[in-house]
């Protein structure tokens, strides 16, 4: 009887002379299955852009990577030398950033115009190197540390940058000199150092005074300046959060600790729902083109009812058909695979150069190479699926018919 | 001397059964004779009358209603349909009244195909291809596709496939229905001279000029086997 060899050589030959004479039905159904691959792939990979951005402006002005807090009933986390002596050298650290922070309110003599936020008390160096805030400057310049009278504060406070049509601003510009209210201390005057606007709004109520000037404005004594409210540490890449905190328990130090998942609540669950749409998008995408590709194949092979019963008359066995036809929608499922990568590599890198403008941002599309795998095997079993249920319909019917009615 | 019965057909019957209307066809309704080794042998009667019918059934295409067939000492109806699949492929050669050729394939692969399927020898098929090619008049065509060879050429190409596992019998239904009266000449002719050398041949046919070339015939009609004619 029929040798499970023979069977694959026949299959092969047959998948393969099939193949080669059908190159423009090959174009179109790769170009299908490229398409589809494309639709389940690049709007998920918007999205999940948009939630990289708002997870990375969030990171990168608010909590840093891991976020040490005082412990619980204290204002402030204590021997901030000592404590950053500590963690400096634990691999996976990057940067530290202690920060001070004082409740402060922006006045405007004239309207009478009143502006809280939050004034930070940091090393602007340190700030540089673990925060964006300094390549968010969009008007003037960062402090520096001989800054001695400077403020950099965020686009929300400010009329000119502000997205928000009901947060109180002022109309402030760098170089001008803004009144501050400090907490028992009355009010100062300073000057606008420079504006910065991460378009997101929550990381824009701030304003940033280095140490030496709070020294002088708040009448800070040294040992002050050996407190913070918050240490923000950055680690050597996203994803080391876990790693690093495990370190840090290990250290005993007399605070809390969270990864900035822990601490941005609100932000997080914004951000899941993104991945749920993302999800969601991708799903859809899988849908039509499992409906698409499952279609092209089937009616593919409808259209050559006639040669499976001629296959048939002359004693070629059905599996020796179901694998010709499976190995084909092997094929059209690689070259689709490949083509919607390629489609999509070519959109993502034109993307990555002409970022998609949104108002939290421009957006780059992120590949995210386990999702792309993931729906590379999906389609490719849908092709392989769509060659087996179609050719498997069709070698059960009888010879006759196939042959003489199509 | 007795000659070697090969095929015994014994009250064939084939009906199609209309489920709308309850019509039963009967498209055969009770043949039974005897098919021998070596021989020619001719099936005549006119349009509709079952020749065709019968063909399919012999060449275990498809499957009666009632009756025996024994084809080498086998009852068809005891055969799987994987059983009568591999006995098409290593027994019996099939020739279509349209030729049936597969497009994507140029004549020596549609020709070495079933050999393939038998014997996965690429070599030795194409080899025993090249040689049934010629035989059949087709050595200078070998690569050629069947959209760029003519009717006679592509029946040639489809008599050739059908003798490449070296059948015991070769049907044939209406080889010649669709082809010019000179290609069909040289198609019978063919036939004759394959069945000089040997080849059991049954063919199916309605033109009575091709009568000379059948050692017997059996006369159809109505679905009845009206008479056998022995013509040598």
């Amino acid at each position: 009887m029929y040798k499970k060899r023979n069977e694959l050589k026949v299959a092969v030959f047959l998948a393969w002379k099939n193949l080669i004479f059908k190159k423009k039905t090959i174009a179109m159904i790769a170009a299908i299955i490229g398409l589809g691959f494309l639709s389940a792939t690049f709007s998920s990979s918007v999205i999940t852009g948009l939630r990289v951005m708002i997870e990375d402006k969030a990171i990168y002005s608010l909590t840093g990577n891991i976020v040490l807090e005082p412990p619980v009933g204290e204002d402030y986390i204590t021997n901030v030398k000592e404590i950053e002596k500590k963690i400096r050298n634990i691999p996976g650290v990057e940067s530290i950033d202690p920060r001070l922070a004082v409740g402060a309110v922006m006045y405007d003599p004239v309207t009478r115009e009143k502006v809280p936020f939050t004034l930070y008390i940091v090393d602007a160096e340190r700030e540089a190197l673990t925060t964006w805030i300094d390549d968010a400057i969009v008007e003037g310049s960062f402090i520096s540390k001989g800054t001695k009278n400077g403020i950099v504060i965020g686009g929300a406070l400010t009329k000119k940058y502000s997205i928000s049509k009901s947060l109180p601003t002022l109309d402030v510009s760098t170089g001008e000199n803004v009144l501050i209210v400090l907490p028992s201390l009355g009010t100062k005057e300073v000057k606008v150092k420079g504006i910065y606007s991460l378009q997101f709004i929550a990381t824009e109520t701030f304003g940033f005074i280095n140490k030496e000037q709070a020294m002088s404005l708040l009448n800070l004594s040294h040992d002050d300046l050996d407190k913070a409210s918050m240490i923000l540490i950055k680690t050597t890449e996203k994803g080391k959060e876990k790693e690093v905190i495990d370190m840090l328990k290990r250290l005993g130090l007399n605070v809390r600790i969270y990864s900035w998942q822990e601490k941005l609540g609100t932000i997080a669950q914004f951000t899941d729902s993104l991945q749920i749409i993302s999800k969601i998008t991708m799903v859809i995408g899988l849908i039509i083109s499992f409906g698409t590709i499952y279609i092209m194949i089937y009616v593919n092979i409808m259209q050559k009812r006639s040669q499976i019963g001629i296959l048939k008359a002359l004693g070629i066995n059905e599996n020796t058909i179901l694998y010709s036809y499976i190995l084909q929608g092997m094929f059209y499922g690689l070259v689709g695979i490949a083509t919607g990568y390629l489609l999509t590599y070519v959109l993502v890198s034109y993307f990555s150069t002409h970022p998609i403008p949104m108002p939290m941002g421009d957006v780059t599309p992120v590949l995210e190479y386990e999702l792309y795998r993931n729906i590379s095997l999906l389609l490719f079993g849908v092709s392989v699926l769509a060659g087996y249920l179609a050719s498997r319909n069709a070698v059960k019917d009888k010879i006759l018919d196939m042959i003489f009615k199509g | 001397m007795k000659r070697k019965e090969i095929v015994k057909v014994e009250n064939l019957k084939k009906y199609y059964f209309e489920k709308r209307s309850d019509v039963i066809t009967k498209a055969l309704d009770g043949v039974s004779f005897e098919i021998y080794e070596g021989e020619f042998l001719g099936i005549m009667g006119p349009s509709g009358s079952g020749k065709s019918t019968l063909l399919h059934l012999l060449g275990l295409l498809d499957t009666q209603t009632e009756g025996r067939i024994i084809i080498m000492g086998k009852a068809a109806s005891e055969l799987s349909e994987i059983e009568k699949s591999y006995f098409r492929l290593k027994r019996l050669g099939y020739v279509f009244q349209q030729y049936r050729l597969i497009p994507e394939l140029n004549a020596i692969e549609n020709t070495m195909l079933p050999c393939y399927m038998y014997r996965s020898n690429m070599p030795g098929c194409k080899q025993k291809a090249k040689k049934l090619l010629e035989r059949v008049g087709l050595g200078h065509r070998l690569e050629h596709y069947p959209f760029e060879l003519s009717g006679g050429e592509q029946q040639r190409v489809a008599i050739a496939r059908a003798l490449v596992n070296d059948p015991a019998i070769l049907f044939a239904d209406e080889p010649t229905a669709n082809l010019d009266t000179r290609s069909g000449d040289e198609i019978l002719k063919l036939f004759k001279s394959l069945n000089k050398q040997g080849q059991t041949i049954v063919m199916v046919s309605h033109e009575p000029e091709h009568e000379q070339y059948f050692d017997r015939i059996l006369r159809i009609k109505d679905g009845k086997l009206e008479r056998i004619d022995v013509r040598k």
